[in-house]
């Protein structure tokens, strides 16, 4: 039993993270590196030379001295995946990044790109013939990919930054931006019958990876906020409780007659919990307490999340036990 | 930062972000707060290294860095594990009366149900191989204590899949 259980423990090896995820995040941390050492025109040239995307920035720069600043960049500005000038939009933003002075703008400007890659997948899913259905996933990877940026930025905003006014700014439109994502792809996913389920799967995680930003942020701005001015994440917080209770009745609404007794009822004691914290939530809000609000619209979070890993469980097992 | 203290942590970052990763994930239980707390790991190494500090043994440094920030997790979000769909769904495939196979899933559950240090010390020992010097220095306990650690954890993890 030993041997077998050690060689189970080291099967365990398989579990990893993502290639993209791991890659996303060495870039950020290598740029990050970079900024603190070359701040400035020579950080930026040397990533211009030496980086990766060297080659459509040269592309985009001969345009840009034969054919005039304006007309590339407006047209680059519209490009698509699989579009010729599209490496030059990508390029231009991150050059942008590049050349922001601090820590603040270059959040700005991240959250600003994954708002274009959110756009651009909408896009691409509610009108399929505007781009080829192999660029969709193209598509994922680079709103998955700018996600992991805004969320890397939002964690580098160290205190003092958060405590000025352009930082909380900044934090404020990360949450918004990340909000408004959330909302923008799981409406774009309304009614896709043909797409690929490995597609909606990632489009499902940039989802959830985004409410985590917003709630990362949603921390920043109530422990950062000065408290005579909380009207404005106090009504944000309202909005997550919501939105979070309807994720517990969502929840409850899957649990059919087709799953077992044992894992509904685990389910109704979960959601009961869920539903519970929430109301603690309201009344923190309503006594101003945004600090054990945020906390308790966490766990409610969390413990939906659990019931709603029970429920496909159950399902999924219901369907083995049918076949 | 100095070239080559930005070096090594790059290798770091090359050599230790997906054991890492595995120590959170088994931990906590979900892909994407694993994902967060590896990226606050490695971050919180960096912001350490660009305060002017320095880091003699990486491996030592980042796990122990993740083992605070899985309690702070723990303290902020209670203790909930989700289990995998995709594993969840070969537990009952791999059970057999004659033969005692277990499954990898059982073995993941099982271990969530040992207390802290043992649930550290059986996948630092004899999952990512570390040695018992290494471990010690991790958990922040003498070589003989984590020996001890080690063996009870075997037990424990043992009587936990046999309770399954």
């Amino acid at each position: 039993m030993e041997k077998i259980l050690i060689s189970q423990i080291k099967s365990l090896k398989k579990i990893q993270p993502s290639k993209e995820w791991l890659g996303s995040f060495r870039n950020e941390l290598i740029s990050g590196i970079k900024t603190e050492s070359h701040v400035g025109f020579r950080g930026a040239m040397e990533w211009f030379f030496i980086e990766k995307k060297v080659a459509p920035v040269l592309f985009g720069v001969m345009l840009f001295v034969l054919g005039g600043p304006l007309i590339v960049s407006k047209i680059a500005q519209n490009s698509l995946h699989g579009d010729l000038l599209y490496p030059v939009k990508l390029a231009t933003e991150q050059f942008k990044i590049k050349l922001a002075m601090d820590k603040a703008d270059k959040a700005s400007l991240e959250v600003e790109a994954f708002n274009q890659r959110v756009q651009e997948l909408n896009l691409a899913l509610i009108n399929p013939n505007l781009i080829k259905t192999d660029e969709v996933s193209q598509a994922v990877i680079e709103a998955q990919k700018q996600l992991i940026s805004v969320k890397t930025r939002l964690s580098g905003l160290d205190g003092s930054i958060v405590h000025s006014q352009k930082g909380l700014e900044v934090v404020k439109t990360i949450t918004n931006n990340t909000a408004d994502a959330q909302k923008t792809l799981a409406s774009s996913l309304d009614g896709q019958n043909n797409l690929d389920p490995k597609i909606i799967e990632q489009i499902n995680d940039i989802v959830a990876s985004a409410e985590k930003t917003e709630v990362k942020g949603l921390e920043y701005l109530v422990k950062n906020t000065d408290k005579n001015d909380t009207q404005d994440i106090t009504s944000k917080l309202g909005d997550k409780i919501d939105k979070a209770s309807q994720d517990v009745k969502k929840v409850e609404d899957t649990v059919t007659g087709s799953v077992d007794k044992g894992s509904i009822n685990a389910v109704l004691i979960q959601t009961t919990e869920a539903k519970k914290g929430l109301t603690e939530a309201k009344e923190s809000l309503e006594n101003g307490d945004l600090n054990t609000a945020l906390d308790k619209i966490k766990v409610s979070q969390e413990i939906t999340k659990s019931a709603s890993v029970i429920v496909s469980t159950a399902s999924s097992t219901a369907q083995i036990d049918k076949k | 930062m100095k070239s080559a203290t930005r070096k090594k942590f790059i290798d770091s970052y090359d050599k230790y972000a997906i054991p890492i990763y595995r120590f959170v994930y088994l931990r906590v239980g979900n892909e994407q707060n694993a994902e967060d707390i590896t990226s606050e790991v490695f971050l919180r190494c960096l912001g350490y290294l660009e305060g002017g500090h320095i880091v003699d043994n990486y491996r030592a440094f980042l796990y122990q860095t993740a083992r605070n920030l899985v309690v702070d997790f723990y303290r902020q979000n209670g203790r909930i594990y989700n289990v995998p769909l995709e594993d969840a769904k070969q537990l009952d495939l791999s059970i057999s009366i004659d033969k005692p196979i277990i499954s990898k899933i059982e073995v993941e559950s099982a271990l969530r149900l040992l207390k802290d240090s043992y649930h550290e010390a059986i996948i630092l020992y004899y999952l990512e191989d570390l040695s018992i010097s290494e471990i010690s220095q991790i958990l922040e306990r003498n070589e003989g204590a984590v020996r001890v650690i080690i063996h009870r954890a075997l037990s424990a993890l043992k009587q936990a899949i046999s309770k399954q």
